[in-house]
């Protein structure tokens, strides 16, 4: 079934898994052909295709979406442009590129968006690895694994769920400094 | 205590608190820029938070969509179903598929029972040469069609035949056998490129057929070579439409009868000059093919990355068979047109 881009967003925008799912398998080859065509592999095909996917999945869900190309143009571009910074970051990039698209470079508003999004993930995964226990388990319990305090009480084998609570607290303070001073 | 603050910040920034509460709180910042700041923080905190839990629910789905796409290309190859080892169940299920109402052509071995045992039995009574035969570590899965577009041991064949496979054997119409490996698939279109690997391949010294830039004229005869059946079979028909499946400008619709086995043929004019391959057909229909044309070829070479083909393919231009009878110009053929037999 064929979607249009105006209905890729809305399904997407109402959590329509067939509508994403439409949207990665549609797409995958275009970004594969350019990632393979320079000097990538399937994997990192695999890789920067999913980031795409997500930064678009991200800004319709943000509802700060202004499309001003088709949907496949803007994956491309994004796509290309985290390639080509992997590329550099590898001093593997040897100054010429191969393109399969007609190229569109994305704003420099997005631009500046996917590179904060991305830089802070890498911070608070290096701020999380350099907090330690008991704070990685209960920070990332209760914040990226839903879990609650009760959980979190009976798992950690704390007296009560306050307890946990001032823990938690103090445990974020401790991750809000590491992150704010690795940042930049 | 930063602690003591930082609960009330979350309950802000959740948007835990009743009006009353929030209106204070908003006062409080707006006096202490330093609490502003703090709220800054966490906020940045908090939606780092989420995006890395969002992200990572996407990742578990994106990564079960790859899963499912096929190895290469988004055409949904036929292959995996032919791949069962019952084609009568894996036909009957790719005809309740409805992803458009092309399908591939290929020929399992053996689908034929009958046919193929006939053949296989005839030809074990009769005096055979010594023969170069490749021991595949399986049984060839299914068998297809390849022809030479270069002579440096280069050959054309559709992509979804060789899409994910271990081995490719080809065998040319003597019944000589030799290791192939794919060298290119192109990402959008059914096409493949194979290399003759073996050593006791011999170079031919030219490619009897040109290669035609042009599309044939509608209503032009057309025919192919093939190996629906363990033999090479003819078979002709006229250019019935310009462009391929739902308006595909890269290739072309042929009337002509076409058969499991006989994707990645040749396509040849009157004349003897390539002007496709094959690929597909439709199905319920019995002589409505589909060929993608030269130019997608040449395209396609052109287009694969630097240094996918170690020789530099020449479409060769000059025909030497167009003034021959048809019979001659299937004789003079017949040795550039492979059964490929992958597992």
């Amino acid at each position: 079934m064929g979607y249009s881009d105006a209905e890729l967003i809305q399904g997407i925008r109402n959590k329509d898994d067939k509508a994403l799912k439409h949207l990665y398998v549609t797409h995958y080859n275009m970004v594969r052909h350019f990632i393979v065509s320079n000097n990538g592999t399937e994997d990192d095909a695999k890789d920067i295709y999913q980031e795409g996917i997500m930064v678009f999945y991200e800004k319709v869900l943000s509802g700060n979406l202004e499309l001003s190309c088709q949907i496949k143009t803007f994956l491309y571009a994004v796509c290309r442009r985290q390639w080509l910074k992997k590329l550099v970051r590898q001093s593997r990039f040897i100054g010429k590129i191969e393109e399969s698209e007609s190229l569109a470079e994305i704003s420099d508003d997005d631009a500046i968006d996917i590179d904060e999004r991305e830089n802070d993930i890498k911070k608070m995964q290096g701020a999380m690895s350099k907090l330690g226990e008991p704070c990685v388990t209960i920070i990332s319990d209760y914040y990226l694994h839903n879990a609650s305090m009760q959980d979190i009480c009976n798992k950690m084998g704390y007296t009560n769920a306050d307890n946990v609570k001032n823990q938690k607290y103090k445990c974020l303070v401790r991750l809000k400094k590491i992150f704010f001073i690795n940042r930049g | 205590m930063e602690e003591v603050v930082l609960e009330k910040i979350e309950r802000y920034l959740k948007k835990l608190m009743n009006s009353e509460e929030r209106d204070a709180f908003e006062k409080e910042m707006k006096e202490h820029p330093s609490l502003q700041q703090k709220v800054n923080e966490y906020q940045k905190v908090f939606t780092t938070f989420d995006a890395i839990q969002q992200r990572s629910a996407l990742k578990s789905k994106l990564d079960a969509f790859h899963n499912e796409l096929p190895k290469q290309g988004k055409v949904v190859s036929f292959t995996d179903y032919f791949k069962e080892k019952k084609f009568a169940i894996a036909a009957s299920v790719a005809l309740l598929l409805s992803f458009g109402t092309a399908g591939y052509l290929l020929m399992q071995k053996n689908a034929e029972g009958v046919e193929v045992t006939k053949n296989e039995a005839e030809r074990s009574r009769a005096p055979q040469p010594q023969k170069k035969k490749i021991i595949m570590k399986n049984e060839a899965q299914y068998t297809a069609t390849a022809f030479m577009v270069s002579t440096k041991g280069y050959l054309v064949t559709a992509k979804h035949i060789v899409d994910d496979v271990d081995e490719i054997v080809v065998e040319n119409s003597d019944g000589e056998q030799f290791k192939a490996e794919l060298v290119y698939m192109d990402p959008k279109k059914d096409l493949a490129f194979l290399r003759i690997t073996d050593t006791s391949f011999v170079s031919p010294k030219a490619l009897p057929y040109a290669f035609a830039g042009d599309i044939s004229e509608l209503g032009e005869r057309v025919f192919t070579l093939g190996f629906p059946q363990e033999n090479i079979i003819y078979e002709e028909g006229v250019m019935s439409g310009r462009c391929g499946f739902q308006g595909d400008k890269a290739s072309c619709q042929i009337s002509l009868s076409v058969n499991l086995g006989n994707s990645g043929g040749p396509l040849f004019d009157d004349k003897g000059n390539v002007i496709g391959m094959i690929s597909s057909r439709q199905k319920d229909k019995d002589r409505v093919g589909f060929a993608i044309t030269v130019k997608s070829i040449t395209d396609a070479y052109k287009n694969a990355p630097k240094g996918t083909f170690d020789a530099k393919l020449k479409f060769n231009s000059s025909n030497k068979i167009s003034g021959l009878k048809r019979s001659k110009q299937i004789k003079k053929l017949e040795s550039f047109v492979y059964q490929v037999k992958v597992d």
